[in-house]
């Protein structure tokens, strides 16, 4: 029953890149606010009131998010005696990853997705659609769900808002200085001619404020790709099942019934990216696992493709299976 | 002169401090430890209480297989009252044994399948077996980190200083026992 080494490695490597991401995400933000700061002479004031603006943004996304995330989806709490083989399934997951039950929310529709909210595991809730009650299997649905653990268990929603929120701030910012600059051009041409250095703060800014929000945006796709594939690997670890949550995927990417309640903002929440189904099938069948800039979830193939390398390494009897 | 006493004060302090972390650290995770196999004890309490509803259930059904319905009833009051952690091993073995030929028989009786109670209880077990080898998976991981914690420099010092034993591993002898039993058909 012991799981292979190289199961913790990879999420520890996981970890290890998320870190990573997060610090170059702040250090850009700092970057930003000190050159546009130096712009109008105090570097200072303008990391502080970059850090500000980052800090009062987080407060209430950190308070008021999850539970507007579930409003806009139309997820509905539900009962045991409504829904008791999902119920089971939660539980079982909530036992064998030790955290507390969580909450279990269900969204009428034909299409099969999940995500997990909630800034801590005590308060955490996992939702699927009806959907995907019906296209998996019970082990197919167990290592879903795991998924979702997995992502309560790693702080992923927490994660993900403090990328939302770094990447809302950096482009607030930059919209301001451009904003800023447009009206200060007469006057910054009276002031003191500050000579080489200020053209090259000059230039620093206005390259910044072109690039940041894009760098922002491409460390915010990068990072929920690493958390997607994370929590692969935590379902695997709780089930012990890998090839379950293989197979479930390659189920939800088949599946032809669109989500309709996912959009821009949410896509990155669910256990598949709802938007691109039509592209993600193709990748799939083409064994294509060249990930995309601007995707907010890995490749299927790599994913189905790590997964089944888990189950083929690990030696676990696929009729060891607990479901 | 004033460095060299503050180094001289601040390494015994800042050992005195790391003792008493690591010495609650130690006492939290033993605690885990005892916690998760509580739940295996929840759940196998769990398991016991199910057994009579289903047997009742199948009973109105199957009344010509009163032998197997015995058997497993039997099988459940010896686990019930298994004290040894190796009898309650063998125990559950016979029972889960028990409880798969009962499942096997409900084949022979569409009604009985088609029993909205009887598969409500069909799922529970299911689950049920699911959660006993969960917990048990928890259990184990639980005791790895915590062994591994008390056996391993520094912590190893305190661990024999304040008497930490390793825990024992819930082990399964035979290979059978391993896959947690199936009782889905």
């Amino acid at each position: 029953m012991e799981p292979p080494v190289h199961l913790y490695d990879q999420i520890a490597r996981n970890k290890r890149n998320s870190v990573l991401l997060m610090t170059s995400a702040v250090l850009l933000l700092a970057v930003l606010g000190f050159v546009f700061g130096a712009y109008y002479e105090a570097p200072i004031s303008g990391m502080l009131v970059a850090s500000g603006a980052a800090t009062i943004y987080l407060l209430i996304s950190w308070y008021a998010g999850s539970s507007l995330v579930m409003l806009s989806m139309g997820a509905r709490e539900i009962e045991k005696r409504e829904y008791p083989q999902l119920f089971n399934i939660v539980e079982e997951m909530a036992i064998a990853s030790g955290l507390p039950m969580p909450k279990i929310y269900v969204i009428q529709s034909n299409a099969s997705n999940a995500f997990a909210t909630g800034m801590r595991p005590d308060k955490a809730a996992i939702s699927v659609t009806t959907g995907i009650m019906e296209t998996l299997n019970r082990e197919e649905l167990q290592a879903v769900v795991a998924h979702e653990m997995g992502h309560i268990k790693n702080f992923d929603s927490r994660f993900s808002v403090l990328m939302a929120v770094l990447v809302g701030v950096v482009a607030l910012m930059c919209d301001a200085f451009w904003r800023m600059a447009r009206g200060s051009r007469k006057s910054s041409s009276s002031s003191k001619g500050g000579g080489q250095a200020q053209l090259i703060i000059f230039i620093a800014a206005i390259v910044l404020a072109i690039l940041a929000p894009l760098a922002a945006k491409l460390i915010q796709f990068s990072m929920s790709r690493r958390r997607e594939l994370l929590a692969d690997n935590t379902s695997a670890e709780l089930t012990r099942n890998p090839g379950a949550l293989a197979n479930a995927l390659e189920k939800i990417v088949k599946d032809p019934d669109p989500l309709d309640i996912a959009n821009r903002g949410t896509q990155h929440l669910f256990i598949a990216n709802p938007l691109k189904t039509l592209k993600d099938v193709k990748a799939l069948q083409e064994k294509n696992e060249k990930s995309g800039w601007f995707d907010t979830h890995p490749p299927m193939a790599l994913r189905v493709r790590l997964l089944r390398e888990m189950s083929h390494q690990d030696g676990t009897d696929p009729s060891a299976s607990r479901a | 002169m004033a460095i060299a006493t503050i180094i001289v004060i601040a390494i015994p302090v800042l050992i005195v401090l790391w003792v008493i972390m690591a010495y609650n650290g130690l006492v939290g995770w033993r605690n885990q430890v005892k916690n998760a196999w509580s739940q295996i004890d929840v759940q196998l309490k769990r398991r016991y209480d199910l057994i009579p509803n289903l047997v009742e259930t199948v009973k109105g059904y199957a009344k010509h297989e009163q032998g197997t319905l015995e058997k497993v009833i039997q099988a459940r009051n010896m686990a019930m009252n298994a004290h040894t952690p190796q009898e309650v091993g063998q125990a559950e073995n016979v029972l889960q044994g028990t409880l798969k030929s009962l499942f096997a028989l409900s084949e022979n009786y569409p009604d009985l399948k088609a029993n909205q109670n009887f598969l409500g209880l069909q799922e529970e077990l299911t689950s049920t077996e699911n959660k006993i080898s969960f917990a048990r998976q928890f259990y184990n991981d639980t005791v790895n980190r915590f062994n591994t914690m008390i056996q391993t420099f520094p912590k190893n010092m305190l661990a024999g200083m304040f008497g930490f034993q390793a825990a024992q591993l819930f082990e399964v002898d035979s290979p059978e026992e391993r896959k947690a039993v199936k009782v889905q058909f």
